[in-house]
């Protein structure tokens, strides 16, 4: 069990797993608005162009939307996660006068910051990937002739 | 082994005084004797819930008036000469049958009158 | 050795808390710290063991108190700083893996002797057995200078006599012990050494032998340095009773 060194003593690794994967879930879900978005889009120009030839396809960031703040929302409720843990140690019981006498300084520390900056990190590590996983769509996928020239007019649009 | 289970500290007196009292007595009534070994100073400290440094001033003291020795790494004894025996076994009555005197008077009685109520109050020593 | 040098804290710029506290504690001692609520004796503790900042210094044998021997200071409070869903075992393990110095077989007989259960998460504990768990731990975490916070509040008085006795047995002589408490009564064979504090300073510090030798108690030694006055109470009652007799006569 070494794991539960990076977790307060007290706190539920349970109810901490499933609410990692509730969170990773609602954002997955989120996520899905952007593939929602395109899949219409797609479709709906090659109709258009037919009697608008000159017509681009929708920027990337308005397709994006909203699909990227789950990730955003989970990993900024990582702060009071990491709230919850002091409190743990300071409300629940005063372990926290047992905590800050250990000969490891950093033991409290490691405890109540360790899950929610590597969780944080992973969330936002996950909607970088899906933003370039989505981009790598959003260009690759659509003919040229909808897009802008460069791909990094295309990326900021 | 010398007993102390049944010391009850009083307030008023120090306690190293009442623990060497405690043994004179012992020793006054013949239930110590030359030979018997002293609980340890932890011990001790633990059963009458005395801190150590007091026990350790009761030792020191009982061990100036020669009346025990302690080697280092063992536990004390009683050492006591036949003389000494003799000496206390007659102190203990002779305190206290002074103190008596001095309550008798404070009350105001002479000593005939004294030897009087004794003579009236106690019974025939039983044989 | 434990040495406090012109130790001050203060709150919000104008709170003295303590102020220009200085003492020195030698191995062996058992010291009682005595003073009324917010006398400074909680403070005074916390600061010892790095919980609150201070001016001044507290250093333990010349050093100052810090990670490499904050091991030598342990802790027991009536605030309880265990885990309460944890069992007693499971703190022993936990003290055993950061404390090199933890006495396991101590832990043992104490909680044998005082009958507490060992699988029982602390929280489902009566108070009483809560802070008899919390002292044991900080018995056993193998310190040389041992903390007490009013560690017996809630504890009913047969508990806390066999506990001095029990304490008195198995310390060691480089074992030393400070106790915070207001109980002034009955820890007056238990400790060698009476510190008072008032209003974050030091107005007394005797050693028991000294107040043995005048045949005075720890709490005769308070009253006097407290100034207290016994007839208070029935000055203040004659005075009530004085006006009510007024009343009556006149009317």
């Amino acid at each position: 069990m070494k794991w539960k060194r990076y977790l307060p003593v007290e706190a539920n690794a349970t109810v901490l797993r499933r609410g990692f994967v509730a969170l990773t879930a609602f954002s997955l879900v989120c996520s899905l608005s952007f593939f929602n978005a395109y899949a219409r889009a797609l479709p709906g120009i090659e109709q258009i162009a037919v009697s608008f030839p000159g017509v681009q396809m929708p920027p990337f960031s308005l397709l994006l939307g909203p699909s990227l703040y789950g990730f955003w929302v989970s990993a900024l409720a990582m702060v009071p996660l990491a709230g919850y843990f002091w409190a743990l140690h300071t409300r629940l019981s005063h372990s926290v006068y047992l905590m800050r006498r250990l000969p490891d300084r950093w033991e409290l520390a490691r405890r109540c910051l360790t899950l929610p900056v590597l969780a944080a990190l992973f969330f936002l590590g996950l909607s970088l990937a899906l933003w370039l996983l989505d981009f790598a769509i959003y260009w690759t996928v659509t003919p040229d002739r909808f897009l802008p020239s460069s791909l990094w007019e295309a990326l900021w649009s | 082994m010398v007993r102390f289970d049944d010391l009850r500290l009083r307030d008023g007196a120090p306690i190293y005084l009442q623990i060497m009292e405690h043994l004179k007595a012992g020793i006054a009534a013949g239930t110590v004797q030359d030979g018997d070994e002293l609980p340890s100073r932890r011990t001790l400290s633990a059963l009458l819930g005395v801190n150590p440094n007091t026990i350790q001033k009761a030792f020191r003291l009982l061990e100036e008036e020669g009346l025990i020795s302690s080697r280092t790494g063992s536990k004390s004894c009683v050492c006591l000469s036949d003389q000494q025996s003799q000496a206390m076994q007659q102190q203990l009555p002779n305190t206290q049958t002074l103190e008596y005197i001095e309550k008798m008077r404070a009350m105001g009685l002479t000593r005939s009158q004294t030897i009087a109520l004794i003579e009236t109050l106690w019974k025939e020593d039983v044989p | 050795m434990l040495q406090l040098n012109r130790v001050s804290k203060t709150y919000h710029l104008t709170t003295h808390a303590l102020h220009q506290v200085n003492l020195s504690i030698a191995p062996g001692e058992i010291v009682g710290l005595l003073g009324e609520n917010g006398a400074g004796k909680t403070t005074l503790l916390k600061c010892i063991l790095g919980l609150l900042s201070y001016q001044g210094s507290i250093t333990l044998d010349g050093a100052p108190i810090g990670r490499d021997n904050i091991a030598r200071l342990s802790f027991a409070t009536c605030e309880h700083s265990f885990f309460p869903t944890l069992t007693p075992q499971e703190h022993r393990v936990f003290y055993r893996e950061h404390f090199p110095t933890w006495r396991d077989q101590r832990f043992e007989a104490l909680m044998d002797f005082f009958r507490l259960p060992g699988n029982r998460p602390l929280r489902a504990m009566s108070v009483g057995q809560q802070n008899q768990v919390e002292v044991i731990l900080a018995l056993c975490q193998g310190a040389d200078y041992i903390l007490m916070d009013e560690p017996f509040a809630g504890n009913d008085v047969f508990n806390r006599e066999d506990f001095y006795k029990v304490l008195l047995g198995i310390l060691e002589p480089t074992e030393t012990v400070i106790l915070s408490t207001h109980l002034l009564s009955e820890i007056n064979h238990f400790v060698s050494r009476a510190v008072l504090l008032w209003d974050g300073q030091i107005v007394g510090d005797v050693s028991t032998a000294d107040l043995d030798e005048q045949g005075l108690t720890v709490l005769d030694y308070v009253k006097e340095k407290y100034h207290y006055q016994p007839d208070r109470v029935s000055n203040a009652l004659s005075q009530l009773s004085g006006e009510e007799d007024d009343l009556c006569g006149n009317r």
